[in-house]
C-alpha cells in the first residue's frame, strides 16, 4: 500500500505533471496581473450627445463625460459622436477646453453627426480627429447675441449707480466690440487648431457659412468621411492598441451618478451593487433632465407619471416617496433659483446677457 | 541532464510562462505604440480684441444764416406710416435743420398730407411700415417737382415699405445689406465709405461710417459708393454699391442707414459733416408755391397793402387771419418790393399791381380781364387772385369790383374754397355774385 502512495507521489511529483502545472500557474498568473492588475484589455470610451443645445446643463453633463474618459485608466481612447447647433459661449468653451484637456492624455476622435455647428464645431476643435458623413452640416464659426434698440436705455431716478455702464455693462458699441473680439478668438482657435489642414481664409471663415460634410473634409474643417467605426478604429489606431472593448460612456456615468444617489439614499448602496429597478427609474430621471437640458419637446423617459410598483421600488432605494424630494437633489439645489426670486424686491428687471456660438438655422 | 538543473528549468517555466503570457497580451493588444498627444496651440486669444472708432467733436457750420426756427421753411416730419423709429432718433438732424432757421411739424394723419405739404418746405420720410398710396406718392413727386426737398431714408435692420414711395420717386431701396469683412467698425455690417461723388451733399466729406446700410439704385446719381471689399448681402459679384443717392429728381435724396445720424454713430469720421450737409439739403430748396397753398407761401413778415382807405378793416381783419397762421403782417403804403406782400384792392387800384399781374400775362381793363386762361372776362362779378414770385418773395394779388366782392373772395381765400374755383397754378378768377 505505502509503495502504491510512493509511486502516486513520484507520478505527481514527475517533470510531465509539475511541468504542465507551472506553466499552467504562470499563464493564469499573467492572464491575471494583464487583466486585473494592470494595464488591462484596453477601452475605447464611446460618448453619444444626440442633437443637443449646449446650455449650462448639457456643458456639465458632457464634461462629466469627458472627465470619467479622462480618469477611467482603462479607456484607451475616446469616440464624441456629437450633433449640435451649439449653444452659449461659455458653455461651448468649456467642452472645447475639455476636450482639449482629454486629447492631452487620451486620443479623441468626433463623429460629427447631422449639424455640428458653431459652439459645437468649437468643441470639435479640441479632438484629434474629425469624421463628418458626406450630408452632415458643419461650420457656423461665429457670435450671435441679442442686443436692445440703437438708443441706449433710460432707466428710472429712484435706482442709483456708481458708473454710466453700471447697469448695462458697456454701450452698444463696446458690447459689439467684445461681440467680435470673441469672434476673432474664434477664428483664431479654428485656425490655430487646424494649422495646415486649412484650406479657407479667415474671412471666408468668419463668414458663419455651414458647409456640407464633403465640404467641410475639402476646406479641411474636418478630417476624413467616415462613421462611427472608423472613429472607433482611428481612436484605437491613435492610442497604439489593437483590440479593445467598447465602453459606453454615458452609461458608466449615469450609473456612477445613480449608484452615488444610491448611497445617499440608502445605507446598503455600493458602487458594485447591481442596479434594481428603482435604480432605473432614478437613472430614467437624469435622463429625463438631460432631455430637457437639452431642450427636447419630449422628455426621453418619463417618470413623471410613475409605473405601478414605482412607490414601493422607490420606497427600497431610500425611502423618498415624493418624486420632487428625489429630483431636487438633481437640479441645483439652491441654485439656480432664478434671479426674480432671489431679489423680489429689486426695482429693475435683472437679465443674464449672454453671447452664443450657436446656429439657428435661420432659411437662407 | 542532471536532476537539479531540471528542476530548476522545471521551476523556471512558472515565470517564463507567466511573463510570456503577459507580454504576448501586451503585444497583442498595445502592439502599436503609446498614444502621443499632439502639440496644442498656443492660441492668443488676449490679442484678438476690437475697439470701435473714436468719435469727433463736429462744429455745425450752416451754409445758411440762423434765423428764428420757421422763419425760413418747415420740415415736414412723416409719422402717418407707423413709420418705424424714435423721435429722439432724430435729435442730430432736427437740431441741425432748426439751427437753420427751418421749424418741424410732424405729419399724424395720412389725410393731412396734401395740406402739411401746402405749408412745407421739405418732407422727410423715415423707414414706413404702412405703404404710400398712389395719391399720397403722386402729392410727393409733385411736391418735389415744385422744388420741395424730400429726404427719403430706410434701414435694413427695420421693417418698412418705403419703395411704395420711393419708386415714385425714382428711386429703389434694395433689399439687401452692405458689409466689409476686411475693414469695419465694431462689426462687419458697419462699413466706411470713401468713394464720393461731387455734390453739396458731399462736401467736405472725406470718409463716413455707416452702421448696417443697404443699397440703393436710382435713376439720379448716387452719392457714395462703396469700395472692392464691401459686398452686398444678395451675393452679386463685388461693385460699388451706392447706399446714398439722388432721385430721378435732384430734390430728392436718399439715404439706406437711419444710424449713422444717431448719437454717438454720428461722431464717427465725417459723419456729422454729412448730416449738416443733408441738413442744408432739406433746408436749401426754393418750393414753387402755388396759389392753392395760400397762406402757407406767406411766411415770416408780410406787406398788407390797401389799394384804398376804406378797405382798412378787411385789411385788419387779413392781418389777424395771417397772425394766426404764423405771418406777421403789417399794414402799409407803399410796397417795398423786399418781402412777402398782399395786396387788396379794386379793380380801379390795379394800376399799383400792374407790374406783377402784366409779369403772369393778366390785364385789368375798362373793358374787362384778359388772363391766358380765361380770355374777355367781365370784371363785374369777378374776382381775381393772383400770385406772383420772384426770388423768394412771394406777391398775392386780390381784386374785385366791389369792396363786397373783394370781401367775399377774401373769405373764399381764407376758408379754402376758392380751391374749387377756376384756379391755374398762380391764379384764379371767381364770380363774387
Amino acid at each position: 500500500m505505502m509503495g502504491k502512495l510512493a509511486a502516486l507521489g513520484r507520478f505527481f511529483t514527475g517533470w510531465y505533471v509539475v511541468a504542465p502545472l507551472l506553466m499552467a500557474l504562470g499563464l493564469a498568473v499573467g492572464g491575471y496581473l494583464f487583466f486585473q492588475v494592470a494595464p488591462g484589455k484596453p477601452k475605447i470610451g464611446v460618448i453619444d450627445i444626440p442633437f443637443t443645445g449646449i446650455g449650462e446643463d448639457a456643458a456639465s453633463i458632457i464634461t462629466a463625460y469627458l472627465d470619467y474618459a479622462r480618469r477611467e485608466p482603462e479607456i484607451k481612447g475616446v469616440v464624441v459622436k456629437l450633433s449640435t447647433p451649439g449653444g452659449g459661449a461659455s458653455p461651448s468653451e468649456q467642452l472645447y477646453i475639455e476636450a482639449r484637456r482629454l486629447r492631452a492624455e487620451k486620443p479623441v476622435v468626433m463623429v460629427m453627426n447631422g449639424l455640428v455647428a458653431s459652439g459645437g464645431y468649437m468643441m470639435a476643435m479640441g479632438v484629434n480627429h474629425t469624421y463628418v458623413k458626406t450630408s452632415s452640416v458643419v461650420g457656423n464659426v461665429g457670435v450671435v447675441a441679442p442686443a436692445g434698440s440703437i438708443l441706449p436705455p433710460r432707466f428710472p431716478e429712484t435706482v442709483i449707480t456708481t458708473g454710466p455702464q453700471k447697469l448695462t455693462g458697456a454701450s452698444r458699441r463696446d458690447w459689439m466690440a467684445t461681440m467680435d473680439g470673441l469672434k476673432e478668438a474664434f477664428v483664431e482657435m479654428v485656425v490655430q487648431e487646424r494649422g495646415a489642414k486649412l484650406n479657407i481664409s479667415r474671412e471666408e471663415l468668419a463668414a458663419g457659412r455651414v458647409y456640407s460634410g464633403m465640404e467641410a473634409v475639402r476646406l479641411g474643417l474636418a478630417d476624413e468621411i467616415g462613421s462611427d467605426s472608423d472613429a472607433l478604429e482611428k481612436a484605437a489606431e491613435l492610442a497604439g492598441i489593437g483590440d479593445y472593448e467598447i465602453v459606453d460612456v454615458n452609461v458608466e456615468v449615469n450609473r456612477r451618478f445613480v449608484q452615488n444617489l444610491r448611497r445617499i439614499y440608502s445605507a446598503n448602496g455600493s458602487v458594485d451593487t447591481p442596479l434594481t429597478a428603482a435604480d432605473a427609474q432614478l437613472m430614467g430621471l437624469l435622463a429625463n433632465r438631460q432631455a430637457r437640458a437639452a431642450g427636447a419637446a419630449e422628455p426621453a423617459v418619463l417618470p413623471d407619471a410613475p409605473q405601478a410598483g414605482w412607490a414601493e421600488s422607490l420606497e427600497s432605494v431610500g425611502g423618498a416617496a415624493d418624486l420632487a424630494a428625489v429630483e431636487r437633489p438633481l437640479e441645483y439645489g439652491v441654485f439656480g433659483a432664478s434671479l426674480r426670486e432671489t431679489f423680489p424686491d429689486f426695482p429693475l428687471e435683472i437679465n443674464q446677457p449672454e453671447f452664443y456660438y450657436l446656429y439657428v438655422g435661420a432659411a437662407p | 541532464m542532471s536532476a537539479p538543473l531540471r528542476r530548476t528549468l522545471i521551476l523556471l517555466l512558472f515565470p517564463v510562462c507567466a511573463v510570456a503570457f503577459f507580454g504576448a497580451a501586451y503585444l497583442f493588444f498595445y502592439s502599436g505604440g503609446s498614444y502621443s498627444p499632439p502639440a496644442a496651440p498656443d492660441i492668443a486669444f488676449t490679442e484678438a480684441v476690437s475697439r470701435p472708432a473714436d468719435t469727433v467733436a463736429f462744429a455745425d457750420e450752416p451754409v445758411f444764416a440762423a434765423a428764428a426756427a420757421g422763419a425760413r421753411g418747415t420740415l415736414l416730419v412723416d409719422l402717418a406710416h407707423r413709420n418705424a423709429f424714435f423721435q429722439e432718433e432724430l435729435a442730430a438732424l432736427l437740431t441741425r435743420v432748426a439751427g437753420r432757421g427751418y421749424g418741424v411739424a410732424f405729419l399724424e394723419e395720412g389725410e393731412e398730407l396734401e395740406d402739411e405739404l401746402r405749408a412745407a418746405a421739405a418732407l422727410l420720410v423715415i423707414l414706413p411700415r404702412e405703404a404710400y398710396s398712389r395719391k399720397e406718392s403722386d402729392l410727393v413727386a409733385d411736391f418735389a417737382a415744385r422744388g420741395g426737398r424730400v429726404l427719403l431714408i430706410a434701414d435694413p435692420g427695420r421693417p418698412h415699405q418705403i419703395n411704395s414711395l420711393a419708386e415714385s420717386l425714382g428711386v429703389s431701396f434694395r433689399p439687401d445689406y452692405l458689409y466689409n469683412q476686411t475693414e469695419y467698425d465694431t462689426n462687419y455690417q458697419e462699413i466706411f465709405v470713401r468713394d464720393f461723388q461731387a455734390d453739396a451733399v458731399t462736401s467736405g466729406v472725406q470718409e463716413i461710417a455707416l452702421y448696417y446700410s443697404g443699397s440703393i439704385e436710382s435713376a439720379g446719381p448716387g452719392l457714395a459708393f462703396t469700395d472692392g471689399t464691401t459686398y452686398s448681402s444678395l451675393g452679386e459679384p463685388v461693385a460699388a454699391r451706392s447706399p446714398l443717392a439722388v432721385g430721378a429728381n435732384p430734390n430728392v435724396l436718399a439715404a439706406h442707414d437711419l444710424t449713422f445720424m444717431i448719437p454717438p454713430y454720428n461722431g464717427v469720421r465725417d459723419n456729422d459733416r454729412l448730416l449738416a450737409n443733408i441738413a442744408d439739403f432739406l433746408t436749401g430748396g426754393q418750393v414753387e408755391y402755388r396759389l392753392t397753398d395760400y397762406p402757407h407761401f406767406l411766411r415770416g413778415e408780410v406787406d398788407l397793402l390797401l389799394g384804398r382807405p376804406e378797405l382798412v378793416d378787411l385789411g385788419s381783419r387779413m392781418k389777424a387771419r395771417l397772425a394766426a397762421g404764423g405771418s406777421r403782417a403789417e399794414v402799409r403804403r407803399l410796397d417795398n418790393g423786399g418781402q412777402d406782400t398782399v395786396f387788396l384792392g379794386l379793380y380801379a387800384d390795379a394800376a399799383a399791381v400792374a407790374r406783377y399781374l402784366d409779369a403772369l400775362g393778366i390785364y385789368v381793363e375798362e373793358s374787362g380781364i384778359n388772363a391766358p386762361f380765361a380770355p374777355g372776362l367781365a370784371r363785374e362779378g369777378t374776382g381775381l387772385l393772383a400770385l406772383y414770385r420772384a426770388g423768394e418773395r412771394e406777391v398775392l394779388v386780390i381784386l374785385a369790383d366791389t369792396p363786397e366782392g373783394l370781401q367775399e373772395i377774401v373769405s373764399q381765400l381764407e376758408s379754402g374754397d376758392f380751391r374749387r374755383g377756376l384756379v391755374a397754378d398762380y391764379a384764379g378768377v371767381y364770380k363774387t355774385e
